[in-house]
């Protein structure tokens, strides 16, 4: 867009409202600009450029054929409607502008990014849109749209390498764009090898960038949710040493007298302070602030966050009872090592088949 | 009728012509309600939203039929006073058939229970007393008009005022008068203090928190209290001055608030006054952004000596960082939604002169937990419309009555929450240097973290 001296103000006015994301209000401007001169050019671009912000495609190729209708050879208006018939579905007549931002300035990027775009339907084009967003890149290589289109056409052609090539080189001309952590914070997300706080940290990256963006919030509190349950298994986990340990289901040549000596229950204890610091501890102190914050404001919200939680304290204190006090009862034991296991594993039986249906 | 003009008669052949076209009964009853014919605007409406019974302008205009008349300095409705009647009804004895508002009040004057029922304070709470006083008379508080109608955004850039608007008036809101009181008007209001513990006077002060929450009126309260001049900037001004003037103009605007010291310069939606510069591509927006800087640090030392400038944005995340430095806008206070006792002044302000009865208003208060002064207006006019659409329906005028009030808090959501979500983000994950720690603690009193 153009910032010269000798525009309208009114023209000039909405630009910096344009700026600022006050599309509608910028639009009024342009409306009083339009309704008194109709033959500036630059007003119907901007508004074209207004209407396709604000989702209303209709408007906004009505306003960008009006400022072709002005000037042929307008770079954005052809950009603008490239984009205008694209959201509308008109795909031959969308790529067909692009060729013309193209044609009008052969040397700028933003005419190859709307070509790419454009050319991303139908898919036997998608190596056409692949090769319009390098030409975009090499010639705006500082520019985060041309490695957006770049990725959105290596995405269509299934190159996960420069997909995340794009994304790396948008964070380095921008480390706080919103979509680039974003995205990082997804793959991470479904990535087999990340870690769960390494995945809340990105969506804690993410949320920072853009506070707005209630997807990358349901995001993090998904894994939250998932650390919370993983506590569960660490339960378990101790309350098989306090099984084991306790000699509450003897076999073969285990010794088998009550109590079990009090050196192997305190060793037993030491386990599972270990299995506790190691898997859950550890794991919460490197989750940033935010995201410690997060996971007690689910346990307090979210019923079942809370009974997950409860499930595994359950199952730990049973473990420790198991291992603290000298039974000489097995029957108590093998009760409390039951009443333990039971809850927990019902409830992840049934949470694991409610995702299988839901998938 | 002899005294309507040519263009009425003409619409109301072509209404009787065409009774179903909405449009033009709708545009007729504008004329009727402009020529203070309310009664005929009314039936019209209501025979426009029997054909169309969700068209929103048939609604506003009701809402316009019925409103009353503006305030005037008579002495405030008593208890047992009649209800006022609607703008533009009818001096004389209502005409067959219509809807006759006169007579509605007599007949409804001796039957009307009272207003307002008060119920006990049941909260123990010490800084919640119990019956509040009548807000009609001059020394109770007036609530915050968070619905912009007090909103000075009217006045023109360059236009230094007088404000008579004080702390006191606004009702409520205890804990924001005392930070108030504390962070900015104390050490203002007492010099000597000031120099004993060396307080520099440099700085100002930003609210932020939800729209519609009253940080104009805050910030005009501010004034007040202080004895200075008030001056708003708001976004329609910066873009005057973005026009190839932006500094001078800028530096213009300083100088006129110095000149007219002391003088509270008000900066309104600070986040587009003042964005982040890493953001704006525009040069002419950073060069104004940068001169708002340069004007807050000031050329001498005591170049804003009696200069108090205080900025408002709903999106403090959004604003620059350089202005939140020490010496500019270094002290924030959290606005949030009115509290119980302001809510309960609100609801009172916005029922004064509707005809109600038996309204319980702390109740009311209690349940709008989270709403903000707009959204509190806009539940009386809800339910003002629930009563008059009955009425209209059945030829019996009734009162609003508490039935109301209720079934339209179960429709009015607080328009705040979108607020809320964002900011639940930007203090969680983006609270750097603690930045937003009174945002945190009230979230987390809310059980909304």
């Amino acid at each position: 867009m153009s910032e010269t001296g000798t525009e309208h103000p009114l023209t000039a006015q909405a630009a910096a409202l344009i700026e600022l994301g006050k599309f509608d209000k910028a639009k009024e401007l342009l409306a009083r600009r339009l309704a008194g001169n109709p033959d500036d050019g630059l007003a119907w671009v901007r508004m074209a450029l207004c209407h396709n912000s604000t989702s209303d495609f209709e408007e906004a190729l009505h306003a960008s054929q009006e400022a072709l209708r002005r000037d042929p050879e307008d770079f954005s208006a052809h950009r603008f409607r490239s984009f205008a018939l694209r959201r509308l579905a008109r795909s031959e007549e969308s790529v067909a502008a692009a060729r013309e931002a193209v044609r009008v300035l052969p040397d700028h990027w933003a005419g190859y990014v709307a070509l790419s775009e454009a050319l991303i339907y139908p898919p036997d084009r998608w190596p056409q849109a692949y090769e319009a967003a390098v030409t975009a890149v090499r010639l705006g290589p500082e520019e985060t749209a041309t490695h957006y289109a770049l990725w959105k056409a290596s995405l269509a052609l299934g190159r996960s390498d420069v997909c995340q090539q794009a994304v790396r080189e948008i964070l380095r001309i921008d480390p706080s764009d919103a979509w680039a952590l974003q995205e990082l914070a997804t793959r991470k997300a479904h990535s087999k090898d990340a870690k769960l706080p390494e995945v809340a940290q990105g969506y804690v990256q993410a949320l920072a960038a853009a506070p707005g963006n209630q997807g990358m919030r349901r995001g993090l509190e998904g894994t939250l949710f998932r650390m919370v349950r993983g506590t569960r298994w660490l339960a378990l986990l101790c309350l098989l040493i306090a099984a084991v340990t306790a000699r509450v289901f003897p076999t073969g040549d285990d010794p088998t007298a009550l109590p079990a000596p009090l050196d192997t229950r305190l060793y037993a204890l030491v386990l599972m302070a270990a299995v506790w610091a190691l898997g859950a501890w550890r794991a919460y102190r490197k989750l940033p602030q935010g995201a410690k914050l997060g996971v007690w404001s689910l346990v307090r919200r979210e019923f079942w966050v809370k009974v997950s939680l409860y499930e595994a304290v359950w199952s730990t204190v049973c473990a420790v009872l198991i291992v603290t006090v000298p039974w000489t009862d097995r029957m108590i034991l093998q009760v409390l090592t039951h009443a333990g296991w039971v809850p927990p594993l019902i409830t992840i039986w049934f949470e694991r088949a409610a995702l299988r249906e839901a998938r | 009728m002899p005294d309507e003009s040519p263009l009425i008669q003409s619409l109301r052949t072509a209404v009787a012509t065409a009774p179903d076209d909405v449009p033009l009964r709708l545009h007729l009853a504008g004329l009727l309600l402009d020529g203070g014919h309310g009664q005929d605007a009314i039936s019209q409406i209501a025979a426009a939203l029997q054909r169309d019974p969700g068209n929103a302008e048939a609604q506003a205009l009701m809402a316009r039929a019925v409103a009353p008349p503006a305030p005037a300095p008579a002495p405030p409705a008593t208890a047992s006073a009649p209800p006022a009647p609607p703008r533009g009804a009818p001096d004389s004895a209502s005409r067959d058939g219509s809807y006759d508002w006169r007579r509605a009040e007599g007949e409804l004057a001796d039957v009307v229970p009272p207003r307002f029922v008060e119920t006990p304070d049941d909260s123990g709470d010490p800084e919640n007393p119990g019956t509040p006083e009548d807000p009609a008379t001059p020394e109770a508080p007036r609530p915050l008009a968070a619905d912009g109608s007090d909103d000075p955004g009217d006045a023109s850039a360059w236009e230094v005022e007088r404000t008579g608007v004080r702390l006191a008036d606004i009702g409520g809101m205890d804990e924001v008068k005392q930070r108030l009181e504390a962070a900015f008007l104390a050490p203002m209001r007492n010099p000597e203090l000031r120099k004993l513990y060396g307080k520099s006077l440099r700085g100002g002060l930003l609210l932020y928190g939800p729209p519609g929450c009253g940080k104009t009126y805050v910030a005009r309260a501010v004034a007040g209290e202080l004895g200075a001049h008030f001056m708003s900037v708001s976004i329609s001004d910066v873009l005057d001055m973005w026009i190839g003037n932006s500094e001078r103009n800028m530096r213009e605007l300083f100088e006129t608030a110095r000149r007219s010291a002391p003088c509270v310069l008000f900066l309104d939606e600070l986040d587009a006054l003042g964005a982040k510069r890493s953001q704006l591509r525009h040069s002419g927006l950073r060069t104004t952004v940068n001169q708002l800087l340069a004007e807050l640090d000031g050329v001498h030392a005591d170049a804003n000596e009696g200069l108090f400038v205080l900025a408002a944005t709903n999106h403090p995340w959004d604003v620059d960082g350089a202005l939140r430095r020490p010496g500019r806008l270094d002290r924030t206070l959290l606005v949030l939604p009115p509290d119980q006792p302001a809510r309960e002044a609100i609801l009172r302000h916005h029922l004064e002169d509707r005809p109600i009865a038996g309204v319980d208003v702390r109740k009311l208060a209690k349940r709008t937990d989270g709403f903000s002064g707009a959204d509190l207006k806009y539940l009386c006019e809800a339910a003002a419309e629930r009563a008059l659409m009955d009425s209209v329906r059945t030829g019996q005028p009734r009162m609003i009555g508490q039935d109301d009030l209720l079934a339209a808090l179960g429709q009015v959501r607080p328009s705040t929450r979108p607020w809320f979500d964002t900011a639940r983000n930007v203090a969680q994950f983006a609270n750097e240097g603690g930045t937003y720690d009174d945002l945190l603690a009230y979230l987390k009193s809310k059980r909304m973290l």
